[in-house]
C-alpha cells in the first residue's frame, strides 16, 4: 500500500502523552496502556492529521540524520504497526486547522 | 444515621477524604452497608456525592451467561452510567447526585468502586489495583497484573505490618506528597482487614515472583504507564486520561518506583529495608 501522501492520526479512541522524550499510549476499547521509545514517540507526536508520511520520513531523517531512504522505510513500518493496533488511523486529507 | 420521621438510612461513607452520601429506605440493605463500611463511615453532612438506593424485588439488569463477571461502567459529560446483573445506576457529578436501583441481594460494592476512581482522579488522587501495607508508619504499595501476587504479597507482609487492601488502594497527591489510603474493598483474601488508614507513601512496586528477592529499576514513562494500566474504570475513558496521566506522574515523581522480584517469603523486607537505608547513605555521601 502506498501511503506516503497520506496524513496518519491519533485513533479516536487512544490517547497519547509524551513523558521524558517517551510516548504513553491508553488504548481506551481495550484498556492497554504502552510506551514507545524516543523514535517511535518523536513519529507518533509528528503523527497529527497535520503532516503526511513522507513529511513524517523527512523530519525523521534530518533529526536523526540517516538516510531518506532508511527513513522511509522505517516510518512506513513503524506507522502500519501503529495502524494494526489501532492507535493511528490514515487520512487522505490534511486536519482542517 | 436514621432519619425518625421517615425511617430513612442516611449512610456518609468518607474513604481517602472523599465522602459519598448513601441513603435508602431499605433497612436490611441500610443494615448491610453499615457492617460492610462501618470503619469508613462518617458524620460529614457535605458529601461530594449523594447517592439514592432504590431496592426493587426479583430485578435483573444483565442475564447472567458463562465468562467474565460483567460490569459496564462509562463515563461521559461527568455523567456515571453503570450496570451489572442485579446493580443499575447513573451518578451526575456535575450536580454530585446518584442513584443506585438494586435487587434486595445485590451488592453496591463495584457502583462505589466506579464513583471513587471518579472521584479520586477528578482530585489529584488515583484508586488503584494494588496491594497496600503500612510498616512502621510508611506506606508501601505492591501492584501487578491478576496473579502477579498482591494477594499473596498481603499475605506475607500480614505477618509483620498493617496490611490496608489486598486490592485496591488510593494513592492522594497532598502539598507534593503522596499518602496512601486504605479503601473498604477487597479481593481474593477474604479475611484481609479493611482498614481505615493512612500514611506517608515511601514506595511502589510492581511485583514479579521469581527465585529471589530483589529491587529491579523502571524508568519515570514506564512507572506512569503501569500505574496508568492499573487504575480501574478511569483509565477506558478518554476524558479522563490526562488528568489520570497527570496524578500517576506525580506519583511517580515523588516516590520510588521499582520492580520487586519475589519469592514467596517475607525476604522481600529485608531488600527493601536495605535499599532505603542506602539511600540516605548515598545522599550524604554525595553532599559531603
Amino acid at each position: 500500500m502506498n501511503i506516503s501522501k497520506m496524513y496518519p492520526k491519533p485513533h479516536p479512541q487512544t490517547a497519547g502523552r509524551v513523558i521524558d522524550g517517551e510516548a504513553v499510549l491508553i488504548l481506551a476499547d481495550s484498556s492497554e496502556v504502552n510506551v514507545l521509545n524516543q523514535v517511535g514517540s518523536r513519529i507518533f507526536e509528528l503523527a497529527n492529521g497535520n503532516n503526511s508520511v513522507e513529511e513524517i520520513s523527512e523530519t525523521i531523517a534530518g533529526e536523526y540524520e540517516i538516510s531518506r531512504e532508511q527513513a522511509d522505510a522505517d516510518v512506513r513500518e513503524f506507522l502500519l504497526q501503529l495502524v494494526d493496533q489501532s492507535v493511528i488511523i490514515l487520512d487522505e486529507k490534511e486536519e482542517d486547522e | 444515621m436514621t432519619d425518625e420521621r421517615t425511617n430513612r438510612k442516611r449512610l456518609t461513607l468518607n474513604i481517602a477524604g472523599f465522602c459519598v452520601l448513601l441513603e435508602t429506605d431499605d433497612e436490611l440493605v441500610g443494615n448491610r452497608i453499615r457492617s460492610r463500611y462501618q470503619d469508613f463511615l462518617s458524620t460529614d453532612e457535605s458529601p461530594h456525592i449523594s447517592i439514592e438506593i432504590n431496592v426493587i424485588p426479583e430485578v435483573l439488569y444483565i442475564e447472567p451467561k458463562p465468562g467474565p463477571w460483567i460490569i459496564e461502567a462509562e463515563f461521559e459529560d461527568d455523567r456515571l452510567t453503570f450496570q451489572s446483573y442485579l446493580e443499575r445506576g447513573e451518578v451526575d457529578f456535575a450536580t454530585g447526585r446518584g442513584y443506585l436501583d438494586m435487587a434486595p441481594e445485590a451488592r453496591i460494592e463495584n457502583y462505589l468502586r466506579a464513583v471513587f476512581a471518579w472521584l479520586c482522579v477528578k482530585n489529584n488522587a488515583v484508586l488503584l489495583h494494588a496491594a497496600g501495607v503500612i510498616r512502621n508508619g510508611l506506606g508501601y504499595v505492591f501492584f501487578g497484573p491478576s496473579g502477579a501476587g498482591k494477594t499473596t504479597t498481603s499475605r506475607i507482609a500480614a505477618r509483620s505490618s498493617d496490611v490496608v487492601s489486598d486490592d485496591l488502594v488510593v494513592i492522594r497527591i497532598e502539598n507534593g506528597a503522596s499518602i496512601l489510603y486504605g479503601v473498604p474493598f477487597r479481593g481474593e483474601m477474604s479475611d484481609a482487614p479493611r482498614a481505615n488508614q493512612n500514611a506517608p507513601l515511601q514506595a511502589i512496586f510492581r511485583i514479579r515472583q521469581d527465585t529471589d528477592h530483589f529491587l529491579e529499576p523502571i524508568s519515570t514513562v514506564t512507572a506512569v504507564a503501569d500505574l496508568v494500566a492499573s487504575s480501574p474504570f478511569v483509565v477506558r475513558e478518554l476524558s479522563l486520561t490526562d488528568l489520570l496521566v497527570d496524578v500517576c506522574d506525580s506519583v511517580v515523581r515523588s516516590v520510588p518506583v521499582m520492580t520487586l522480584h519475589f519469592k514467596r517469603d517475607d525476604g522481600f523486607w529485608k531488600v527493601i529495608d536495605e535499599h532505603f537505608e542506602d539511600v540516605p547513605k548515598a545522599a550524604s555521601a554525595d553532599s559531603g
